[in-house]
């Protein structure tokens, strides 16, 4: 062997030990050892999970929703709203546990017994003795205790209903009513604050008039259930908007950090499970004025919502 | 040596270096790749939880200003979700007291499913293996009504990761939630909320 040949073996040896020592120490990297000295395995601690909750009530819930035909100077209507006849009557009894309810309207020329007062129509309740009055009215009518009210005006539905953006109402028949202003196409649609009072207002044209009217009421307030939900749903920050503007429009007797709850428990409510219904009633007279005379299915009807049935 | 030899050798020693380069691209130390060390059960250094909050304000249509409103409710809300996290994920401790102090922020009325419900919002079962954990991102946007110019609910956006540390090793931890409070004598309570933990948490 030549000296040449010597070197370039030995060079050969040296450089193949070199590249057993680098390859040991890549595999050691590849073996899941790559992080400094000291430094822990990565491992899983935490696997995905996902819950959620609103504010567990308990028992039934029952509003008295009221609009007021009084309280709206941007219709010309003076007044207070409280101090008004209550227009649109509508009592929504709610089951929290099993998140259904019923929404029952009441025809505003409902020939009944207001406390104190004689028999007159259910409107004149709110103007001869405010709120408590129309509502003790109700509870002697139904046989329901109501928990709270919520009272707005002709402003307020209207005002409320731009504030959110409008709100989207299943329109149940072609309508027209230029007392109202009513002029719509069947169908599911976007309405803004006039044309929701509109729809809530008119009669004239209807197949039942004033219990038609009062059944529209009913699908306006589901169909604003139904846009927050949505909207809370898409963007959760929209319940405090809600909040802020049914802060500005509407009175209720409810504690402010309640009605915050109700409103949470309020995004997981379906419309869809509240049945919205009108007191049955026929169109009568009472001297020179028209009324509505309840019917005996009426009575039926709160007395089946009075022991949770709310079909 | 045979040019036979030669040929796997410098094969080899390709392989290798290439190897070699592949790993050295990872930016690690030689030595800490040399060296193989056994799973360290030391915590990690917990820094201070930097909560980054930004905060809107909503109230009366009329004589309301969003913003002074939003600057004078942020320090409350921030102790408030900072306190949440920090019991939350940064004390494993919780666990041993049946999670009390975090249950705390909840309303009366939420307070039992949150506790059904620990993993989607806290370390929750994990905790008793954590021996610490390293914060993060933590980040919250909340948007706070004011009624008689007082906060009273607030809808809060929050999202949270860190490294957890416990004997077998470490890993990330994360939440992300949306917190619906109320404002009320005790101060902020979450009275309804939806939370993903976890991989979901992104």
């Amino acid at each position: 062997m030549t000296a040449i040949a010597a070197r370039r073996r030995a060079l050969i040896v040296v450089v193949a030990l070199l590249g057993v020592t680098l390859l040991a120490a890549s595999l050691a990297l590849l073996d899941g050892s790559r992080r400094p000295a000291g430094a822990q395995p990565a491992v899983t601690i935490q696997k995905a999970h996902a819950g959620k909750a609103t504010p567990a009530l308990k028992g039934r819930i029952t509003f008295l929703v009221i609009g007021s035909d009084s309280g709206a100077p941007k219709f010309g209507r003076g007044g207070t709203a409280a101090g008004g006849r209550a227009d649109s009557i509508h009592l929504v009894v709610i089951d929290t546990a099993k998140r259904r309810g019923i929404s029952i309207g009441f025809p505003r020329d409902s020939y009944v017994n207001i406390p104190g007062r004689g028999t007159n129509k259910i409107n004149s309740a709110m103007s001869s003795g405010g709120p408590p009055l129309l509502i003790s009215t109700i509870e002697r009518l139904t046989g329901i205790g109501v928990d709270y009210y919520a009272l707005t005006s002709f402003d307020g539905l209207t005002d409320m209903v731009n504030r959110v953006g409008g709100v989207t109402v299943g329109v149940d028949q072609n309508l027209q009513d230029h007392f109202s202003g009513a002029n719509f196409r069947k169908g599911t649609q976007r309405l803004n604050g006039t044309q929701a009072l509109a729809y809530s207002r008119a009669r004239h044209g209807t197949p039942q008039g004033d219990l038609t009217r009062s059944k529209h009421q009913g699908q306006v307030l589901l169909g604003g259930l139904g846009t927050f939900q949505q909207q809370v749903a898409k963007d959760p920050a929209r319940l405090m908007k809600w909040l802020a503007v049914m802060r500005d429009e509407v009175q209720v007797n409810v504690p402010f950090t309640e009605a915050v709850r109700l409103a949470m428990y309020a995004t997981t409510l379906s419309p869809s499970r509240i049945n919205n219904v009108v007191a049955p009633g026929v169109p009568g007279s009472a001297g020179a004025a028209s009324v509505v005379r309840l019917q005996p299915a009426a009575f039926a009807l709160f007395n089946r919502v009075k022991h949770g049935q709310f079909s | 040596m045979s040019a036979r030899m030669r040929v796997p050798t410098a094969l080899l020693v390709a392989v290798a270096l290439l190897l070699a380069g592949c790993s050295s691209g990872k930016k690690q130390q030689p030595k800490a790749a040399q060296t193989t060390s056994p799973p360290s059960t030391a915590a990690p250094a917990a820094g201070p939880l930097q909560l980054q909050l930004t905060t809107s304000a909503v109230g009366p249509e009329r004589g309301f200003n969003p913003s002074q409103a939003a600057k004078r409710v942020t320090p409350d809300l921030r102790r408030f979700l900072t306190h949440y996290l920090t019991v939350a994920f940064l004390q494993p401790q919780q666990a041993k007291k049946g999670w009390r102090d975090f249950l705390a922020m909840f309303d009366p009325t939420v307070r039992a499913s949150a506790k059904r419900q620990l993993d989607a919002l806290a370390l929750g079962s994990v905790a008793p293996k954590v021996t610490a954990v390293r914060p993060g991102r933590a980040g919250a946007r909340a948007t706070v009504l004011f009624s008689d110019n007082r906060p009273a609910a607030a809808t809060v956006t929050i999202s949270f990761d860190g490294t957890a540390t416990t004997a077998q090793g470490s890993g990330p931890v994360r939440v992300h939630s949306v917190l619906q409070l109320v404002a009320g004598q005790p101060g902020w309570r979450i009275a309804a909320y939806d939370s993903k933990a976890g991989e979901d948490a992104r």
